[in-house]
């Protein structure tokens, strides 16, 4: 069907994807709530549509925005791109290596110390022990953790947490990096700074799908940008004027800036 | 459908992923294991680290490590001499004398208590590997929603834990074994074989449990009374030559009876009977057969059930 050399500059290729899960509505799938309501024909279960037939390609090199009120299926459709959900129907095309930092601290276990955390959080990446010794001077400068990096990551604000978690996943050497929400914590130095390193990964032929109810970032980070809402592709096209239609649709114009860094 | 994934590549990491819908099937064996065997290092580290979190690599965390399975075949001790034995002293199973030294008959109550403790400690193994691999995978839950990776890795990280933990009740046993009078010779050799099909049969219903766990959240909360059903039911706390020869057709059923009945020959010095070897790695082989296919034609969706 696609042959490498003709989606050579396509990193991701999405078509027609549609995510339905079927959310349980016990408060807990127990083994006892199953049989205490056999053959009762409740209704448990309740069909969720977080994607309806979305279709968009990401090129090499390009930071697609993804924005969206909440519910609108963006996480959904970074854990899609990601190959931890499967789409209902279909196709997802993904060149490349992908990271993902899609939540804060995954694979980290507090207890242990950052410098642990850092080893940990790579093997569950799929780094092995060589490439993350190689890596860790580079994590820990980045990080701007110092001595904090020998203890306990339960002693961490969670600024410190999360730029931890921001180090781990942008050193890589991803070729598609997903982030979703990761520049809301971390103070503005940090934010600054966490914005020239995916910069820098972008420049290196990276491509990013990027997540973000902070608009300013959308605008000045992307190349592109989707709006999605209720699962459904809305709209494609500059960031610009995704962002735009975007604000007036949330009806609040211009004050839309302000709801940036919440 | 996995029959038209095209992709060659890697499935996790390579260059070229194609996700598509699937209905509950096996995902594609070849790269599922060679990911598994590439990030094996991940499911080690991670053991590791909960050793370490929990204290268990410190002095005195491998202490209580050894005294928690001492104190209770300690209390098992007790209960089974007072039930059993008369005022005279305990009685020898007829059907185990001829299997016994002249030393190991005149140290009997020792040698009882070296059964106890090192069945036990085989017991606890496998039940510890089945309660936390099936507290595995909803335990891994926020790895799972955020790094797609073969969900194998959690039954297995758990199941080596367990193993890790063992270890050093392997040391405490060694002085009982003393002064029991057990022999000493090749054959305790057999125990390795023995402890690797315990590990396997483990393994394979840690996935099994871990599976079950996802979609019925109360399973891991059975496991403990059916675990302690189970331990009645086995050669652990009696020999099996202690059984009424009524019940030892039934035995065929109990998988610990071929794994702690071959473990517990191979360290009374003698070489396990096949039926033991080859009965315990029939049991451990089905577990993991159909533990692991359990496990991988459902893993890609656990996504949504967690």
């Amino acid at each position: 069907m696609s042959s490498l050399s003709a989606s050579k500059e396509v990193a991701i290729r999405i078509h027609d994807v549609s995510v339905t899960y079927r959310a349980n509505l016990q408060r807990n799938p127990t083994l006892k709530n199953t049989l205490v309501n056999l053959g009762r024909n409740n209704r448990t279960v309740r069909e969720i549509h977080a994607l309806r037939n979305v279709s968009f390609d990401i090129h090499q090199g390009q930071v697609m925005g993804v924005i969206g009120a909440n519910g609108a299926g963006k996480s959904t459709l970074m854990r899609t791109v990601a190959g931890i959900l499967a789409p209902s129907t279909g196709r997802i095309d993904v060149y490349g290596r992908v990271s993902t930092l899609l939540a804060l601290g995954v694979g980290f276990n507090s207890a242990l110390s950052g410098k642990e955390n850092v080893v940990l959080g790579g093997l569950a990446a799929g780094l092995t022990r060589k490439e993350i010794a190689a890596k860790y001077d580079e994590i820990t400068a980045f990080a701007e953790l110092g001595d904090f990096m020998e203890l306990p990551m339960k002693t961490y604000s969670s600024g410190m947490f999360s730029r931890l978690a921001f180090a781990v996943a942008v050193h890589m050497d991803p070729d598609i990096l997903l982030i979703d929400e990761a520049l809301s914590a971390g103070d503005a130095h940090f934010k600054k700074k966490a914005q020239t390193k995916m910069a820098e990964v972008v420049g290196q032929a990276g491509t990013m799908l990027l997540v973000s109810h902070a608009l300013g970032v959308i605008k000045e980070m992307c190349d592109e940008a989707v709006w999605l809402h209720q699962g459904k592709l809305i709209r494609q096209g500059t960031p610009e004027e995704i962002i735009d239609a975007y604000t007036h649709f949330l009806n609040v114009g211009d004050d839309a800036l302000v709801l940036e860094d919440f | 459908m996995k029959s038209k994934a095209i992709s060659t590549e890697d499935d996790y990491l390579g260059e070229h992923h194609v996700y598509e819908p699937h209905r509950v099937g096996l995902p594609p064996m070849g790269p599922y294991f060679r990911e598994v065997r590439r990030r094996r290092g991940f499911a080690f580290e991670l053991a590791r680290t909960q050793m370490h979190a929990a204290n268990t690599d410190t002095a005195l965390g491998q202490v209580w490590l050894v005294l928690n399975p001492l104190l209770l075949a300690g209390v098992y001790y007790l209960l089974v001499t007072v039930l059993q034995h008369s005022a005279k002293g305990p009685t020898i199973p007829p059907d185990l004398l001829p299997k016994l030294s002249p030393g190991q008959i005149a140290n009997y109550p020792w040698e009882s208590f070296a059964h106890l403790t090192s069945s036990l400690f085989l017991f606890f193994l496998i039940a510890t590997i089945i309660q936390s691999g099936a507290n595995s995978v909803i335990a891994g839950g926020s790895l799972i929603m955020n790094t797609p990776f073969p969900k194998m890795l959690l039954p297995l990280s758990s199941s080596y834990l367990a193993f890790r933990r063992y270890l050093p009740t392997f040391l405490v046993y060694i002085p009982i074994h003393f002064l029991a009078r057990r022999p000493i010779g090749l054959n305790l050799l057999w125990t390795i074989p023995m402890v690797a099909e315990a590990l396997v049969f483990g393994f394979g219903l840690a996935m099994l449990f871990g599976t079950l766990q996802v979609y019925f959240r109360d399973v891991a909360s059975f496991l403990p009374y059916f675990i302690r059903i189970w331990l009645y039911l086995s050669p652990v706390i009696y020999y099996v030559e202690s059984l009424p020869k009524g019940l030892k057709p039934f035995m065929a059923f109990n998988p610990l009876f071929a794994l702690s009945g071959g473990y517990g020959e191979a360290l009374g010095g003698h070489a396990p009977s096949a039926s033991m070897v080859l009965g315990g790695a029939a049991w451990a082989i089905a577990a993991c057969v159909i533990g692991g296919l359990t496990f991988m034609s459902r893993e890609r969706e656990f996504a949504v059930r967690l």
